[in-house]
């Protein structure tokens, strides 16, 4: 999106993703967002990243609307019914109606001949001899008799695992084909330069990603995050549990000001932080501006080559005390 | 015979994540700024070595408790070993605020609020809030003994990892009704080893309380019957009490009867 | 004997009947709200908090009066508390026929002034359980929640057996009050002459001249200076 490499894109719908919250380096995704022709944001709250967006289709939440059923093939498979227990609010939406809207304004009525989202369902539905009705009357969870996956890979003598051996493998003879390490091996990772912490993140069981931040109950128990500091190497910066500071990494961005935790709990050359808070956005009135933003300061991360997964405590914090 | 129920809290078990407190506010309806139960983080020690585990803030139901005990209206009482809440009867006293040794009641909305071990879902055959949605099957609900019994079989089986781990709640306080399985001595959660209910608490509530009221209606009753007997002798004495004469006379201070006087008035206080 | 007109002594003056009387009201509605807390039977005035309402509602008036009558009047009240808490030999010889007393004997007792031996033991204590009653009531009314239960147990009885002390007070001072047909001195704020001889004659005797008025049979009120023998 930034180099316009191998092939620019212009137009980008964030459907239910919280931008300036699930990927690192605000600042580079608001670059991105700069290079759009169009951007839409699909949501039920207004997120940091709505407002940076050309369409806001707000969304009604799941317990407002109609969803596609949930079909889960695991070791007991089964289908369940995903319905509204209340009208939307507002002028909020569900997404069905929304795709349907869109699509036939794009000319694609055929692909929409169903009007209702009851009327879809009900199709689906009829395809294993039931309907809504019938499926409500079961408690919206109909079990299908099944069997486990594997026993099909057991009846013809087959592995499920797409190895060479066929089976689990640790050290993997492919990827010494590849020119690749077949055993991973540990490379030591830079640590924190003078005056500056690790900075890790990670979750708090009170919140949910970074949607739940503003929910009343759940901002009651955990209105904001704090910086986990042990507290040896605290007092040592002259700091005490409930002074705020702000967190400035390896390239100069800040977050904050947020509250400091002094605890035995973590080691004295790293800090911690609860993921999802400092957020920018004032339509989430509880909490905005409360905390500080780890997807803000994570402007570094390092990629795997192989598997291609982000490591993102690889970024670098000092702390300085809010006047 | 009645169950005696009770719950037990398994703090190894125990993730922290607080579902039980917003199950408990949401089946109870509790206000937003409210809470009937309350979960911290303690820690002792240093990193790496230091100890690290959850702790509830919660009614323990004694069997003996306190603030049933001075609750002056009834509002607070033990039903089945739990110590259940009639809010229509709350005055907002405070005083079992003050009475109960582990600080758990407090007063929102002009009534009392604490556990209240979700009575109505309990009398259904059901289990409390908190109960019904742990997900790490810490909290559990039932009948005393078996709690009790369960609980001590889990210190058992983590005494390996933890060798102070102990069931506090057995014998305090004519044994508790929420059975908590720690996992060090009771004074590193901050909980008194051997709670009791103050001797000045009993001396007001058993002694002083009903002997005021003893007091006061003896008062009336002595008083009220002496009047009979006071009241006649007075008239009787008025009766015979010479009328008061128009002219003033000489006065002299009487032993007596004293006459009207009519001395040289002095300068006295306007204080009539 | 009676005549058209009877002779009246001022004893009580307007501030210190109203004091007495808002102290009565207030007295009565701490007593009675705050015996929902004490009474089982009693109880149900106090749920919702309705009694825990009308006592702190009253509790104002009863500590405020006192106070600016106290900061309106200090050499009276001054006065007041060293007769008060002032007692001669005359008061202990009164002691000794208190039994008498008690039963409507004044025959006997030794002349009393202004108020007597009995009065003066009903001042004091009444005074010093009006300091227990308010102070350990504050400590009730703020402290709550902080007291622990030693501190709760102590405050309570505290207010308890002050106001129990306070109560039996008053029921003693209603039986002599009515015993005596003493009611009417704090109602018009006027004793009769014979009254005056009877229970107070040392008083009686040091009074001034504008203490006295005439009250005619038609109602009428002419202050006179005390007749003199011609």
């Amino acid at each position: 999106m930034i180099t316009g490499k191998p092939y620019p894109i212009k137009g980008l719908i964030a459907y239910g993703t919280s931008l300036f919250h699930t990927l690192p380096n605000v600042a580079h995704t608001k670059q991105a967002l700069q290079n759009l022709d169009f951007y839409m944001a699909v949501d039920t709250l207004p997120q940091d990243h709505v407002a940076w967006a050309d369409v806001v289709l707000p969304e009604a939440t799941y317990l407002e609307r109609y969803d596609e059923l949930w079909a889960c093939g695991h070791k007991t498979p089964y289908i369940a019914l995903r319905e509204p227990a209340v009208e939307p609010y507002a002028q909020t939406k569900p997404a069905w109606w929304m795709v349907r809207e869109l699509g036939i304004r794009l000319g694609l009525e055929d692909f929409f001949r169903w009007q209702t989202a009851e009327e879809y369902l009900n199709a689906r539905l009829s395809s294993i001899g039931l309907n809504l009705d019938k499926l409500r009357a079961q408690g919206g969870i109909t079990v299908q008799p099944g069997k486990p996956w594997l026993a099909d890979f057991e009846k013809e003598n087959a592995s499920p695992f797409a190895t060479e051996s066929g089976k689990v493998e640790f050290y993997a003879p492919s990827l010494e084909k590849s020119k690749l390490k077949p055993l991973p091996e540990y490379e030591p990772v830079a640590e924190p330069p003078a005056g500056y912490f690790r900075l890790t993140y990670g979750r708090s069981p009170v919140h949910t990603f970074s949607r739940t931040q503003n929910t009343p109950m759940l901002n009651e128990l955990m209105s904001e995050n704090e910086v986990w500091v042990n507290d040896q190497a605290a007092a040592q910066l002259g700091l005490r549990n409930g002074d705020r500071v702000m967190l400035e990494n390896q390239d100069g961005v800040k977050s904050g000001p947020i509250k400091v935790k002094a605890t035995p709990r973590i080691r004295s050359d790293a800090v911690f932080i609860v993921h999802g808070f400092g957020h920018d956005a004032p339509g989430l009135t509880r909490a905005h501006k409360k905390g500080a933003s780890d997807a803000m300061l994570q402007t570094r991360y390092t990629l795997d080559p192989i598997s291609g997964g982000a490591g993102l405590r690889v970024n670098f914090v000092k702390l300085s005390k809010e006047a | 015979m009645a169950t005696r129920y009770a719950f037990s809290i398994d703090l190894d078990r125990c993730i922290g994540c607080q579902a039980c407190v917003v199950a408990c506010k949401t089946g109870n309806e509790v206000p937003l700024t409210d809470s009937f139960i309350a979960v911290r983080d303690i820690v002792r020690g240093q990193s790496p070595n230091f100890f690290g585990s959850f702790a509830h803030q919660r009614c323990f139901h004694c069997g003996d408790a306190a603030c049933v005990s001075v609750c002056p209206t009834g509002a607070l009482s033990k039903w089945n070993g739990l110590t259940v809440v009639d809010v229509d009867k709350c005055s907002a006293c405070g005083y079992c605020t003050d009475a109960c040794p582990y600080k758990v009641p407090h007063i929102t909305d002009n009534h009392v609020s604490k556990c209240i071990a979700c009575l109505d879902l309990v009398k259904d055959g059901e289990s409390p809030w908190c109960a019904q949605t742990c997900p790490s099957q810490a909290i559990k609900f039932g009948e005393r003994e078996a709690i009790l019994a369960s609980a001590k079989t889990r210190v058992a089986t983590i005494a390996a990892r933890y060798p102070n781990a102990n069931v506090y709640g057995e014998t305090q306080l004519g044994g508790l009704g929420l059975l908590m399985i720690l996992l060090e001595k009771p004074a590193v959660y901050g909980l008194p080893e051997k709670p009791e209910i103050t001797l000045r608490l009993e001396a007001w509530q058993q002694v002083v309380q009903p002997a005021s009221v003893g007091l006061t209606l003896t008062a009336v009753a002595v008083t009220g019957l002496s009047f009979i007997i006071a009241r006649r002798q007075h008239l009787r004495e008025k009766a015979a009490a010479p009328a008061p004469a128009e002219t003033a006379a000489e006065g002299k201070s009487a032993e007596v009867r004293p006459e009207q006087s009519a001395a040289e008035s002095k300068e006295r206080k306007e204080n009539g | 004997m009676a005549s058209e007109s009877m002779r009246l002594v001022r004893r009580y003056l307007p501030a210190q009947r109203l004091v007495h009387w808002i102290g009565v009201l207030t007295f009565l509605t701490l007593l009675f709200s705050g015996i929902a807390l004490l009474v089982p039977p009693l109880a149900f005035l106090a749920a919702g908090g309705t009694s825990r309402l009308i006592h702190r509602i009253a509790i104002v008036p009863f500590v405020l009066l006192p106070i600016a009558y106290v900061i309106l009047n200090p050499k009276q009240t001054k006065e007041l508390l060293v007769e008060s808490f002032t007692f001669t030999r005359d008061d202990l010889e009164w002691f000794k026929h208190m039994p008498a007393y008690f039963f409507g004997r004044t025959k006997g007792l030794p002349p009393q002034g202004r108020i007597n031996a009995g009065q003066k033991l009903h001042h004091a204590t009444t005074f010093l359980m009006f300091v227990i009653v308010a102070a350990s009531g504050f400590v009730l009314l703020f402290g709550k929640g902080q007291l622990g239960p030693d501190g709760l147990a102590l405050a309570a009885m505290a207010h308890d057996l002050s106001m129990l002390g306070l109560t039996v007070m008053m029921i003693g001072h209603l039986y002599f009050t009515l015993l005596y047909d003493a009611l009417n001195s704090m109602l018009t704020g006027f004793v009769t002459e014979e009254y005056a001889k009877m229970e107070h004659p040392k008083w009686l005797e040091e009074l001034p001249p504008n203490a006295f008025v005439v009250k005619s049979k038609e109602g009428d009120q002419t202050s006179a200076p005390k007749a003199k023998s011609p």
